[in-house]
């Protein structure tokens, strides 16, 4: 039987990168059952024997206060693992310690991996390896995880710990919710009904939520004074207590009272110049999307046309499926850049420092400065901007950001606006293009500002975040993290994006009866469209072809620029819209529901139907709201 | 005369002590105390965000960044030099 490893620590303690090394390329990504926190699992052979490696969340400590917490310590307790490994930042070392002594009193056979060796000797710390094993009573193995020295004793000692073996008292079946103890749980820590204040963890069947107790605070006071006194014993500093670190040094500049700003705008504008601009991100995106719609397509043609295959087939491999998933991935080399640049602000340390320096303005809107994140990267996509909403603390803050993110106007919307104001803008196409922009941030702002003190109020969360020592980057850990991404990506698009597409395609081009139509008005499309236009007409753009457009703007919010671009009447565009309604039109676009990729993100990180139904109700409202303000405040004005 | 204990929120960059106390809501005091913000925990304060708030310590020799309303609840002694 493979031996199973649960590898623990603080965040920044290199846990991550331990991982990768150990593991490379031989890992599989899911969620804990029944929660959004990302499970890492991974294999690693050592001689004849498999070691399986679980990633538990970071950590500072195992009190139930959090979700992470509560995972990491009943993930310990309730699955039994052969060996718990501990990575420590040898370079914080009395906080991490802390963990470890908590660690230690769920009594499973649990090693050190004492990281950050070379930082302490780079800094002429001294420190006494020996000392703290026997302080500790753990086996204590000193790496580097980034440099990969050490892993191979590291294996070892797990190797030789977990041969002395402690059987899981019945062996792949779980015995939570039973109201006893697990195999390694001491006497007594249990208490399967304590409420505890922990206000996360709701009990869920197929869960790995339950509550446990918590330590007192007496306790966990008692444990960080013994953590002092052994880092007091094995530790000798070069340097004095609050002397200014290399990192303090950077950050005279960095977060310095007047140059912090300017300089995170020039780091924002970068990273956004090199994604979206013609420069690189955007031209690839350019040039992937001539080789879908010229040489792909016409691949496709010359290939149906030799066959001599009905038309329909090359309509759905072209119109629909290529078009489709196509379209979205064009958008593959901006996702890699932007995942790329992010995981460089994240690992350099600059994250949390982007945090610091604009948690002033998160807090009047009751958000964090980490939701900064997620609303930026919702300029390029949404669908990577929910995800990344996950690195925020508290599940309210998660749900306001997640609400507010699809305000930004991501990179698809932009062609709906160069074509709407270039016929009726096009001496302000400038103008009216960046006023959707604003208009964008002013709804998200505002949608923070008054849940946040009505539907979602209630605790609002403190932010308390480390500022991590500036590290280089692993660039191994790095690659790994951006294709983990990319992967999802090409992953929704074979497979979500694929069905949808085909299905959108076949509403289009059959009518009620099935029948195969060329004229998009006779279409099951053109018959849903002309029952829908009522519910526009107020906004004014009651054109059943308006109507189409927003619903395959659903698909991908490109389509609605294709959609018109087949459906348009004789007169053009002029025949459907008033320059007054085209604006109302292009606002609407800006706020209703966002894509379906975006809704099933949305789905994933919200982990809840309600919430996710009431925050694209609330879009779709607000862009309804909007468009009719504009729409008849216009007419009253006389513009329209 | 001026009281040497005070709240951490009132702390000018530079200036530092010992935790005496830490209170405020349960949530609160009990993310602090697992960060390692105890009672006799020495620590300096570094800076406060170019906005004003939050602040950023430096307690257990690593950096926290901690908001100014969140500061309130945490008791510094200041007569307290660090020992090396």
């Amino acid at each position: 039987m493979s031996v199973r490893i649960a590898l623990a620590g603080n965040p920044n303690s290199g846990k991550t990168t331990l991982f990768n090394r150990l593991t490379g390329t031989r890992q599989t990504t899911g969620n804990w059952p029944g929660v959004t926190v990302e499970k890492k699992t991974g294999h690693v052979r050592h001689t004849d024997r498999e070691m399986v490696i679980i990633d538990l969340p970071g950590i500072y400590s195992l009190s139930p206060y959090s979700l992470e917490e509560t995972i990491s310590r009943n993930y310990i307790v309730d699955e039994c693992p052969d060996v718990v490994v501990n990575i420590i930042d040898a370079t914080n070392l009395e906080r991490n310690l802390y963990l470890t002594l908590q660690l230690k009193k769920l009594g499973r056979p649990l090693i050190v991996a004492l990281n950050m060796m070379d930082e302490i000797l780079s800094h002429g710390d001294k420190l006494d390896i020996d000392r703290l094993a026997q302080l500790l009573q753990i086996p204590v193995v000193p790496i580097s995880a980034k440099k990969g020295e050490g892993l191979d004793e590291l294996v070892d000692a797990i190797s030789e710990v977990s041969s002395l073996g402690c059987r899981r008292r019945r062996p792949g079946r779980r015995h939570r919710h039973q109201g006893r103890s697990g195999c390694c749980a001491p006497a007594g820590r249990r208490a399967d009904d304590a409420t505890g204040g922990a206000t996360h963890a709701v009990a869920q069947e197929k869960s790995v939520l339950h509550t446990f107790r918590p330590e007192t605070e007496a306790e966990t006071e008692a444990m960080y004074r013994h953590a002092a006194q052994i880092h007091d014993q094995v530790l000798q500093h070069s340097h004095q207590r609050g002397a200014l670190s290399r990192s303090d040094k950077i950050d005279r500049f960095l977060t310095h009272r007047i140059l912090a700003i300017p300089i995170f705008l020039l780091v924002m504008l970068t990273v956004f110049q090199v994604t979206f601009s013609e420069a690189l991100g955007g031209r690839l995106t350019h040039l992937l999307d001539i080789f879908f719609s010229e040489t792909v397509a016409s691949g496709i043609t010359r290939w149906l046309d030799a066959a001599a295959a009905p038309e329909w087939i090359g309509s759905l491999l072209i119109d629909g499926i290529l078009s489709g998933v196509g379209g979205i991935l064009t958008f593959l080399p901006q996702i890699t850049l932007l995942f790329f640049f992010l995981s460089v602000l994240e690992d350099t340390g600059y994250m949390a420092r982007a945090a610091f320096i604009t948690d002033r303005i998160f807090q009047k809107l009751g958000l964090s400065g980490r939701s900064f994140i997620p609303m930026l990267m919702g300029f390029g996509c949404t669908v990577p901007a929910v995800m990344a909403a996950r690195t925020l603390e508290s599940e309210r803050d998660r749900r306001l950001t997640i609400l507010i993110t699809p305000f930004m106007s991501c990179s698809a919307r932009m062609p709906i606006y160069a074509f709407l104001a270039g016929v009726f803008f096009s001496t302000h196409k400038g103008l009216v293009t960046f006023s959707m922009y604003l208009t964008g941030i002013v709804i998200a702002v505002l949608t923070a500002f008054v849940f946040s003190r009505t539907v979602l109020r209630g605790a609002d969360a403190p932010f308390i975040i480390e500022l991590p020592p500036y590290r280089l980057p692993d660039t191994k850990s790095l690659l790994l993290h951006v294709w983990d991404k990319v992967r999802d990506f090409i992953i929704k698009a074979g497979t979500i994006i694929f069905v949808m597409t085909v299905v959108v395609w076949f509403f289009q081009s059959f009518d009620i009866t099935f029948r195969r139509v060329t004229d998009g008005s006779s279409s099951m499309f053109g018959w849903l469209g002309s029952s829908l236009a009522p519910l526009f007409r107020p906004l004014g753009f009651g054109s059943w072809q308006a109507s189409v457009a927003l619903l395959t703007g659903l698909i991908a919010k490109e389509s609605v620029v294709a959609t018109f671009q087949i459906l348009l009447p004789e007169g053009g565009l002029q025949t459907l819209f008033t320059p007054l309604s085209a604006y109302a039109f292009m606002i609407f676009t800006l706020l209703y529901m966002p894509c379906i990729a975006a809704f099933s993100a949305i789905r994933r990180e919200m982990n809840s139907w309600r919430w996710t139904l009431t925050a694209v109700a609330y879009q779709t409202g607000v862009a309804w709201l909007f468009a009719f303000l504009i729409y008849q405040g216009g007419r009253l004005l006389g513009l329209g | 005369m001026q009281d040497a204990v005070k709240p951490l929120s009132d702390l000018t960059p530079g200036q530092s002590g010992r935790v005496a106390a830490v209170g405020g809501s349960t949530g609160l005091r009990q993310r602090l105390i697992a960060m390692g913000v105890t009672p006799g925990a020495w620590l300096i304060v570094r800076k406060y965000a170019p906005l004003g708030d939050p602040m950023e310590i430096n307690i257990r020799n690593y950096a926290l960044s901690i908001r100014r309303k969140d500061a309130r609840d945490i008791l510094v002694d200041t007569r307290q030099e660090p020992v090396s």
